[in-house]
């Protein structure tokens, strides 16, 4: 019997403290081969370490963390062949234009002669960057800096993209090919890790979402699983206009416990009613009328990732369980490094 | 057959990465990276072409105005060296200051961690493009030296081989700004630069006329078998110099699973087993010997007390495979200070016993002793600092280093006001002892402080600094077993 293949990404118990600070704090997850993963959560939740640590760049305090069944602690050098890494930041290079440093990379990724032109070839060709050859890296526009990021990250041809906010301060336009690059490759059968915040767009590219707070994974599912999770807890998501002042919606709410109001529109506002039983929502639309609200408009809104997302955080907040990680973690410390950890590539020497 | 058919295929247009054919692929991506940046960067043309311009301009208003040919040469000579000197030796290796900080503030050097560049290939590459730029400076003076021939009264190989001299050390200054310019620190990046650039600035015009320079020339040309030795030896350690500085930058950009220590040191211990028969056996003045210790030994105790301790399980599997003499060697050689502080004290032990072997012959210099004592103390006491507020230091290298030049600060401070002091008032410096920079101010005063007891007391602050960082050193060394036997378990 031949043994199981290893997922693309395994990360098993991981942790990373930064003095006192529990930046990833017991993570497991596991994504297989092909997929698209979304990783999010807000800023500082530990989303870039978690993948710092998987590209090989950061050592966790202690947690297995592995790429294709490769740790990426013992064997480093082997897991940055695997691995296509594109940070959040781009370091521009004076005096050196497109071609010139998608070369230099591919130089550096051990690539010569015809086999290093063909690549070079390949990666512009993929990401449109053929008109943009002679100019300097460091005057590209931000989409056009993304594009040559994730050329530089696919020169290998590795098995598995990490990719941190690719679509950070990107116009719609670059937002768009950007997607439909990612589209393609995990078409081509790579593995995409990636985080954003624009959760909407994670929903419709990627397979799962894994949604992490404070170093804890709280979701790990597809985006309709998350979306029907929080339904029960949720509740239904209503639309709702009024002639004359839309405050007055507001100040009913207050005064209504099983109404909640959530954000002002022009004409009234948004608000969620507990449960899931259409007879409720039917009995406060009654009494709306009733108390003297003029509601022109009552609709349900179908719930979006964004409100899922807020609502598993305010379940956390207030003590309520989420769901639990995907993965058991049971307590079993693979790798226990020096009491100071290091980033490595940091001259924190 | 049609005759569509039979049509030669149209060319193919030309690809776009036709125009890579500029540098080889046996060239390291490094450099053609480096060089590609660098030929266009408008410090290093403007150096060049203005360098041109001046030398042209001497020579043909020598030509033009000189009715002494003879005499002119010796000006031209030293015209030539100066513009030379200046750029190669200050502005050349000044280009360095933040090469490697640049990429690590940008994150770039992150990206070429994930590549195959090892931290070293990346430091060589850039020190090395320097470099050739230097060599293309270098060779487009030639010209002009051999057209000084042409006014008579030259040493043709004694000045070419002074220019080459010139060469090696703006290729040694280079190496060490290169090397240092990854320390986060500003001020330590900016003071070897500023100290060199200085001096340079002063000294060059000092040297490059008068008789000065024609005792360069007459050194260079080696004529004797002092000349020939001294040369020789201060060629050598200024190789290990630059090669020692250069690992001062790959190691501090290397990611922790690299490891970049047990070389460096092996080397020393190396260096130093083979002076052990000179030591014994040949007539070298002890003084010499201990000089040239001093300069295998430094720089390598200065790397083992300031490096982090990040000890990686892959580091250690090479050692912990040869059994328990694995794991003792591991103790001296591991990556870490706390290993270092072993390293040093057995290098130590062994420069020691260099010299006393040495002593068989002649005798040394007490006030050499007392130099050698402070500079192993001074060395010493930021390492001990550093190790006692571990937690709250964040570059121990960048501590280390500070320390160290804060202490030469005082110490010679502390040495000028010794100077302007009466004689009877100067047993104040008694109370700053504990520095070992201050034993070294102390000895400018034979007078007022005896040699012997000043070597007691450098053999004695130097011993209490060492035993404080073994006492933290070994608390470290509790947690080796643990990641030994992780070592041990990877395939």
């Amino acid at each position: 019997m031949t043994a199981p293949t290893p997922p693309a990404i395994r990360v098993h118990n991981l942790y990373r403290y930064f003095g006192q600070l529990k930046a990833v704090n017991g993570v497991s997850f596991e994504i297989p081969h092909g997929s698209v993963c979304g990783f999010v959560g807000a800023n500082g939740a530990g989303k870039t370490t978690t993948m710092r640590i998987l590209a090989s760049l950061d050592y966790p305090t202690m947690g297995l963390a592995e790429i294709c069944g490769i740790n990426v602690v013992h064997h480093p050098e082997q897991v940055r062949r695997l691995i296509g890494w594109m940070p959040d930041h781009f370091g521009n290079y004076d005096h050196m234009t497109v071609l010139e440093y998608l070369d230099f990379y591919a130089r550096a990724f051990g690539y010569s002669g015809e086999e290093r032109r063909s690549r070079v070839q390949e990666v512009m060709e993929f990401t449109d960057l053929i008109p943009l050859a002679d100019r300097f890296s460091n005057k590209l526009s931000k989409g056009m800096t993304q594009r040559l990021c994730l050329g530089r990250a696919l020169l290998h041809d590795p098995q598995v993209l990490v990719m941190d906010e690719p679509a950070a301060g990107l116009d719609p336009k670059a937002r768009v090919e950007l997607k439909h690059l990612i589209r393609v490759l995990a078409d081509e059968g790579k593995t995409i890790f990636i985080s954003s915040h624009i959760l909407s767009e994670l929903g419709e590219m990627c397979d799962s979402l894994l949604f992490i707070n404070a170093g804890r994974i709280v979701h790990h599912g597809d985006a309709e699983s998350l979306k029907l999770g929080t339904d029960a807890a949720g509740g239904m998501l209503f639309d709702v206009q009024v002639v004359g002042e839309p405050e007055a919606l507001a100040e009913w709410c207050l005064v209504n416990p099983h109404a909640e109001f959530l954000e002002s529109r022009k004409r009234g506002g948004r608000i969620r009613v507990e449960g899931s039983d259409p007879g409720k929502a039917a009995d406060v639309l009654a009494r709306m009328i009733r108390d003297g609200l003029r509601v022109v408009e009552f609709h349900k809104e179908q719930r979006n990732l964004e409100d899922a997302f807020i609502d598993m955080l305010g379940r956390i907040d207030r003590g309520e369980d989420a769901q639990p990680p995907a993965i058991p973690t049971a307590p079993e410390p693979a790798f226990t490094p020096p009491v100071t950890p290091a980033v490595p590539t940091s001259t924190d020497h | 057959m049609s005759e569509a058919a039979a049509a030669p295929d149209p060319p193919s247009p030309p690809l776009v990465v036709d125009r890579l054919a500029d540098f080889s692929d046996k060239l390291s991506p490094m450099l053609v990276k480096e060089l590609r940046q660098g030929l266009r960067a408008k410090t290093f043309v403007i150096v060049f072409l203005t360098l041109q311009g001046l030398l042209l301009l001497v020579l043909l208003s020598a030509v033009a105005a000189s009715s002494q040919p003879q005499r002119a040469g010796g000006a031209i000579s030293g015209i030539i060296f100066m513009f030379f000197s200046m750029a190669l030796l200050v502005i050349q290796p000044i280009r360095g200051i933040g090469t490697l900080h640049r990429e690590v503030l940008g994150k770039t050097i992150e990206l070429m961690v994930l590549t195959r560049l090892s931290a070293w290939k990346i430091v060589l590459g850039k020190w090395v493009s320097i470099v050739s730029q230097s060599a293309l400076i270098f060779a487009a003076i030639i010209p002009y030296l051999i057209l000084r021939y042409w006014f008579g009264d030259m040493n043709l190989f004694g000045e070419l081989s002074l220019m080459i001299l010139v060469f090696l050390g703006s290729a040694v200054l280079t190496a060490v700004i290169v090397g240092i310019s990854c320390v986060p620190s500003v001020i330590l990046r900016g003071l070897v630069p500023l100290l060199a650039g200085g001096l340079g600035l002063f000294a060059i015009p000092t040297l490059c006329f008068g008789r000065e320079f024609d005792e360069l020339v007459s050194i260079a040309s080696m004529q004797t078998a002092q000349d020939f030795w001294g040369v020789s030896i201060s060629v050598l350690c200024a190789i290990y110099i630059g090669w020692t500085a250069l690992g001062i930058g790959a190691g501090m950009i290397a990611p922790a699973a690299e490891n970049h220590a047990t070389l460096k040191r092996s080397i020393t211990l190396v260096l130093l087993l083979l002076l052990l028969p000179v030591g014994a056996f040949s007539s070298v003045n002890p003084e010499a010997l201990a000089a040239l210790v001093a300069v295998i030994l430094v720089p390598s105790i200065v790397l083992a007390l300031s490096e982090p301790f990040m000890l990686l399980p892959p580091i250690c599997t090479p050692f912990v495979r040869r059994g328990l003499p694995g794991r003792l060697a591991g103790r001296l050689l591991y990556p870490g200070w706390p290993s270092g502080v072993l390293f040093t004290v057995t290098a130590v032990a062994l420069a020691t016993g260099v010299i006393l072997l040495s002593l068989d012959h002649r005798s040394i210099d007490d006030e050499m002793v007392v130099v050698l004592l402070g500079l192993l103390g001074s060395l010493l006491m930021p390492a001990a600092l550093a190790s006692l507020f571990e937690k709250k230091v964040k570059s121990r290298f960048t501590t280390f280093m500070l320390i160290f030049a804060a202490g030469s600060v005082v110490a010679f401070v502390l040495g000028f006001i010794t100077d302007a002091v009466d004689s009877g008032a100067r047993g104040f410096m008694w109370l700053f002892v504990w520095l070992p920079q201050a034993l070294i101010a102390m000895v400018a005063f034979p007078r007022d402080f005896d040699d012997e007891t000043l070597m007691f007391a450098g053999a004695g602050i130097a011993l209490v600094y060492l035993l404080l960082l073994l006492v933290v050193a070994l608390r470290r060394f509790r947690e080796m077993p643990g990641i030994e036997s992780e070592a041990l378990d990877l395939k």
